[in-house]
């Protein structure tokens, strides 16, 4: 009920259009219970002395009277149409909206596939239950009282004979509609696996291939397709049976009519015209009712829809802007971590991290897969709010900032870069759409990209990716560097941003990054020594813990964690060193 | 925007193809039987269904006339023929129904097969997303057309015939009066029907932008909010959501045209067939003229005439939008793999000692740009190999080779002396094991995961394969170990822990030939020295060819090969690389050395 309220509710803006629309309803549908009395009048009053002019007269009124049904019919579906559109546009700019303020956590929990399923599948949903659902049942709803109605003042005996029909096609109504929607809903489902199946097999393809795993594949793909198949079919059996017996049913309703007609007009209770002109309202009052089932299913369909719908609306971002937000005096990059513990689910992923760093200095964090080093950089943009203790940047707790503000100080290059299928240009400009090109050349510059881009087909201009040429990794960690370099922030955030790329290469990005770094503050997140080293100060995480900090030297001389990784590391240049020397 | 035109649209239509329909209806060929049992089954239903208005008509004559006696044989005719249409309409939705889905499900099948065939060119050349609409969506688009479209027009026509000739039969001259209006229904209908088709085609087209846009900016969200693209997102958005609301007003302004037309139409031929049927009629008690009941079987066998003119018309439509996806499982259905099993009686590879032999090989992605020119090696069994480059110069190219996802474009490779080309592909890529830069995860429990190298070890060995990469640690971690079900996107990994997990799965293969294509750059470098532990016991006895820009990791190698250039610069081990007064590998290893060097210095 509360989701109908709020179907409702979305209804709401568009509640004059809608009356309008229900008038119309009610006034073509009232034409429409004149023609069976056209009917009788022909068969009654116009044959048994031939009366022309009568005949005529009738003849006129049925195509006056139809040609304005047929108007409002018109109007009424566009009405309609426009409502229902308006309404899916409303939820759709909407959900998109709300899609942009959800946080990190959301997109963590939920599939693509799942959230994309909502705006097409689940919206359209809610349209058919506006278009069809609402406004069709008052419509079949209108026309079998009406046609009660219309038929009862013709002939209340025959009328009653009909109602006889009614439960039959409600009992079987309800029948199928119970059956019909598990059946339905497993349909569903298994098309979603289906789905998932088909798109890992295809993304994973060289995984595939390595393993010769095709047969393997082949026959996994054969099973779910079979599901898939088999509850089609229980569908298929239900709709075979059903939906015959309701035609059946209701096909019973006229030689019923005929016989009753054909006893009455024996005993002389209703004439030749009105027996023909009850057989014109037969259809219209059957209809409704053969609808019924239909319109059962699509409700409840559209109701569940509108619940899925409803739950994406509501779930309100755990992150979110403060009522009164408070400005930084000035966005200089001074970050205070104070304590802060963040969980992930129950499994603590952060513990009593507090980390203070002055404007301009280069932080360097290290630490084994999985223990906290991107959670932790992740915190500054606040993605996720922290459990315990504060994060404040530039002399405000985060949560007090405005959100766009603090994240427009942020520049973050991620360990999974994701290139949008844009030209290479516009993926730099991504921050910063209105930056001219030879700012984004300069960005390009600075993180040694320019030369690779300008050999790609049409250089700036080149689409890359999921639609456009494909770049290799380090490729593809490059623009993602110019982009947040073009950003231009006060903190800097690389996340083992220079991975995929050579060690030459390195070693020049390393150079332009000591440009591009000055008067920012910069967190890097990596593995080798060499990017590392010169930070001002250096943490090494250990399962969510801070477990060693310091310089560089101070590091080394503490003869722990880092200075393990230092001497693994230093093993090869030592030997080289020496290979070089004995020559 | 700019984004907005990069979304390439599908073609949604395509013009009839005799020779695609017939490949498409051949599908349908194991169920010829059910097809012409439903196809009878619905003659008689349709037979069944145009019996009533004549019936009720005869009755309304005799009712007229008083004359009562044979009444209760045409009611019991009339609910024969209801009761026979159902039964009839019942059995056919069943067998028609379930021909068509096993056909569909049969043509998903068979694509999807075809598509394991294919070789890794294919793939390269088309998103996930793509083949992803073929095999789901355009499948399912031809489901109408299998499930009932084509037997239901057939009917219909047929309906149509029997309608004119009953009619006819009845009165010929009412008859011919209503089937003037018919023709202008006809035309009216035709010209609408076209006109709503390409108004439709361009909300798909409209829609499926907007679908592109929504996947890929959703998959981007993280860089969205990190960028503060927020509101200028929700502007692209906006804009291709109101292309949709107006395009589909635009669409369904010409639909609701339709049933006001027919309506105002039919509204004037019933006054006409009134007016001249009563003409017709004469006066009171003429013999040999029209009767009421025939006027009154003309107009109810009238009102018949819509349904199946309407649906016929539809079926153009559908067919034209169903031969676009047909072309397009068809074009994949007729892509040949590049790499494949020259013959069927190819020799089986036997178990692989591991040597490897590079002989004047040349190769390209794409024929005009060589990646590889004249590269001849040879690699001893058991020994460990380290390509080293700059990004592009090959490396990732030359392992592709060996385990044939291309093949060479000029020279030859060969395995313990046996062309790649020459034994069955399968029995080349089982004994071999690839770790790729992106490790890929499949939905599912992490046991699955590791398994998926060999499918029937026991969960034994998987611990095992798990424990010898240093990943049972944090597997163990997990809240339900190893049956922690993890997916591709899944968060709930580390990059750095899945790499152990596709390591894990390498090993479980247990090949002979090894292959690590940047497999451990986001691992830290203490787990990589236990892996390189682990992997130091597990690469006696197998060749393997390892890329990697970490020093550490290559100067174990017991050969290097510098690639750059589309060909091998240099090749030996790091001790003799290190010599060479001006090598690539030197200057390599300087660069990074420099690091360290002025740090030691500092130190000192």
């Amino acid at each position: 009920m509360d989701t109908f309220r709020r179907v409702l509710g979305w209804l709401r803006p568009y509640r004059k259009k809608l009356a309008i629309c229900i008038v119309l309803l009610f006034a073509m549908t009232a034409f429409r219970m004149i023609v069976p009395y056209i009917t009788q009048a022909v068969v009654n009053d116009v044959l048994p002395n031939r009366n022309m002019t009568l005949l005529l007269q009738l003849c006129a009124l049925l195509i006056v009277m139809t040609a304005l049904r047929s108007l409002m019919m018109y109007k009424r579906g566009m009405l309609i149409e426009e409502v229902s559109q308006s309404v899916v546009y409303d939820l759709r700019t909407g959900l998109y909206g709300h899609m942009q303020e959800l946080s990190y956590a959301f997109y963590d929990t939920h599939h693509i596939g799942e959230i994309m399923s909502r705006m097409t599948g689940d919206i359209e949903g809610v349209r058919v239950l506006v278009v069809n659902g609402v406004v069709g049942m008052l419509e079949s709803l209108l026309m079998f009282v009406l046609s009660l109605i219309g038929m009862s003042l013709m002939s209340w005996r025959l009328t009653l004979l009909m109602l006889c029909f009614c439960p039959a096609v409600a009992l079987v109504a309800t029948k199928l509609h119970g059956k019909i929607r598990p059946a339905h809903m497993a349909v569903r489902e298994q098309n979603a696996v289906l789905n998932t199946r088909t798109q890992e097999n295809i993304s994973g393809v060289r995984v595939v291939k390595a393993f010769a795993r095709e047969e393997y594949e082949k026959q996994a793909f054969a099973t779910e397709n079979n599901k898939v198949l088999q509850f089609n079919l229980v569908v298929t059996r239900l709709w075979s049976t059903f939906f015959p017996l309701m035609d059946t049913i209701a096909g019973l309703a006229t030689p019923v009519l005929i016989l009753a007609g054909a006893v009455l007009m024996h005993r002389g209770e209703i004439d030749i015209g009105t027996l023909v002109g009850a057989t014109g309202f037969v259809w219209m009052l059957i209809a409704p009712m053969r609808q019924v089932a239909s319109f059962v299913n699509l409700i409840t369909n559209g109701l569940v829809s509108s619940e899925k719908l409803i739950y994406y609306l509501d779930l309100g971002s755990k992150v979110r802007n403060p009522e009164n937000p408070e400005k930084p005096a000035r966005r200089e990059g001074r970050v205070d971590i104070s304590h802060v513990t963040f969980k992930y689910g129950d499994k603590e992923i952060l513990s009593d991290i507090d980390l203070h760093v002055e404007p301009g200095q280069v932080i360097a964090v290290m630490g084994a897969t999985g223990s906290g080093k991107t959670t932790l950089v992740t915190m500054l943009g606040r993605y996720y709010d922290v459990a315990e203790g504060s994060v404040s940047v530039d002399g405000v707790d985060i949560r007090r900032q405005n959100l766009h503000d603090l994240r427009d100080s942020i520049g973050v290059v991620m360990q999974e870069t994701f290139l949008f299928s844009e030209t290479i240009a516009n993926n730099i400009r991504f921050g910063r759409p209105d930056a001219p090109q030879d700012a984004v050349e300069a960005a390009a510059r600075a993180a040694q990209a320019e030369e690779f881009i300008l050999q790609t087909p049409q250089g700036y201009d080149t689409v890359v990716g999921e639609r456009g040429m494909g770049l290799s990794g380090g490729q593809k960690q490059r623009v993602a560097l110019a982009r947040a370099i073009l950003y231009n922030p006060s903190i800097l955030v690389l996340d083992d941003a220079t991975s995929a790329v050579d060690m030459e290469t390195e070693a020049e990005i390393q150079k332009a990054l000591g440009r591009v770094m000055k008067g920012r503050t910069t967190f890097i997140i990596a593995h080798r020594i060499s990017s590392v080293r010169k930070a001002d100060q250096i943490i090494v995480l250990d399962h969510g813990r801070i477990a060693e900090r310091g310089s560089h030297r101070e590091l080394l001389r503490q003869n722990g964690l880092y200075a393990s990784i230092y001497r693994d590391q230093t093993r090869d240049f030592v030997t080289a060193e020496k290979a070089g020397e004995q020559e | 925007m700019t984004r907005l035109r990069n979304l390439d649209d599908e073609e949604l239509e395509a013009p009839f193809d005799r020779k695609q329909f017939f490949r498409l209806l051949s599908y349908l060929k194991p169920y010829r039987r059910q097809m012409a049992i439903a196809l009878t089954l619905m003659i008689v239903a349709s037979g069944a269904s145009l019996v009533s208005p004549y019936l009720m008509s005869r009755a309304i004559g005799m009712l007229t006339a008083g004359d009562y006696t044979d009444i209760p044989y045409v009611f019991l005719g009339m609910i024969l023929a209801v009761v026979v249409g159902g039964v009839c309409l019942s059995l056919r939705v069943k067998t028609m129904d379930v021909s068509g889905r096993k056909a569909i499900a049969t043509l998903r099948q068979d694509l999807f097969d075809h598509i394991q065939s294919l070789s890794l060119p294919f793939f390269d050349s088309r998103s996930a997303g793509k083949i992803m609409v073929r095999v789901i969506n355009d499948v399912n688009s031809l489901n109408d057309l299998f499930t009932g479209g084509i037997i239901n027009v057939i009917v219909d026509c047929l309906t149509l015939v029997l309608l004119v000739i009953i009619m006819l039969a009845i009165n010929w001259k009412l008859t011919l009066l209503a089937m003037a209006s018919l023709i202008i229904l006809f035309l009216i209908i035709t010209s609408l029907k076209t006109r709503m088709r390409r108004a439709w085609q361009v909300v798909r087209m409209k829609t499926s932008t907007m679908n592109g846009y929504l996947h890929e900016s959703l998959s981007g969200m993280r860089v969205t909010q990190t960028f503060v693209r927020e509101d200028l997102n929700k502007e692209i958005f906006d804009e291709t959501n109101q292309d949709i609301k107006k395009s589909w007003l635009r669409a369904v302004g010409i639909n609701n045209l339709f049933w006001p037309y027919i309506d105002t139409l039919s509204a004037f031929s019933t006054a006409a067939v009134y007016i001249v049927g009563v003409l017709l009629m004469g006066p009171v008690g003429a013999v040999n003229a029209l009767s009421l009941a025939d006027l009154l079987a003309i107009l109810w066998y009238l009102g018949r005439f819509w349904e199946p003119i309407n649906n016929v018309s539809n079926f153009y439509n559908s067919i034209l939008t169903a031969m676009a996806s047909m072309e397009r499982i068809f074009e994949i259905m007729d892509t040949k793999p590049q790499v494949f099993d020259k013959r069927d009686d190819l020799p089986e590879l036997p178990p692989i000692r591991g040597a490897i032999t590079f002989d004047h090989v040349s190769f390209g992605y794409d024929p005009e740009q060589p990646v590889l020119e004249d590269v001849s090696f040879t690699v001893q069994p058991g020994q460990t190999i380290a390509l080293v480059g700059p990004t592009g110069a090959g490396k990732s190219t030359i392992v592709s080779l060996i385990s044939r996802f291309y093949d060479v474009t000029d020279g030859s490779l060969k395995i313990d002396g046996y062309d790649v080309r020459d034994v069955k592909l399968q029995s080349l890529r089982r004994q071999m094991s690839v770790m790729l830069q992106d490790s890929f995860i499949f939905s599912g429990t992490i046991l699955d995961n590791i398994r998926y190298g060999r499918l029937d070890a026991t969960e034994e060995e998987v611990i095992e394969a798990a424990k010898a990469v240093h990943a049972h640690d944090f597997i163990e971690k997990l809240p339900k170990g190893y049956r922690t079900e993890v997916n591709e996107r899944g968060s709930t990994l580390s990059t750095g822990q899945k790499q152990l997990i596709s390591f894990a799965r390498a090993l479980l293969n247990d090949p002979r030939v090894l292959i690590l294509d940047e497999a451990t750059s986001s691992i830290d470098t203490h787990t990589e020295m236990l892996i390189q532990k682990a992997l130091e016991v597990l690469l006696q006895n197998r060749t393997s060819f390892v890329i990697a820009h970490r020093l550490s990791t290559i100067r174990r190698a017991d050969r290097i090969m510098v690639v750059q250039d589309h060909a091998i610069a240099e090749s030996g081990t790091h001790e003799e690389l290190m010599t060479l007064p001006d090598g690539l590998y030197r200057s390599l290893c300087e660069a990074q050395y420099r690091f360290m060097e002025d740090e030691s210095a500092a130190e000192a």
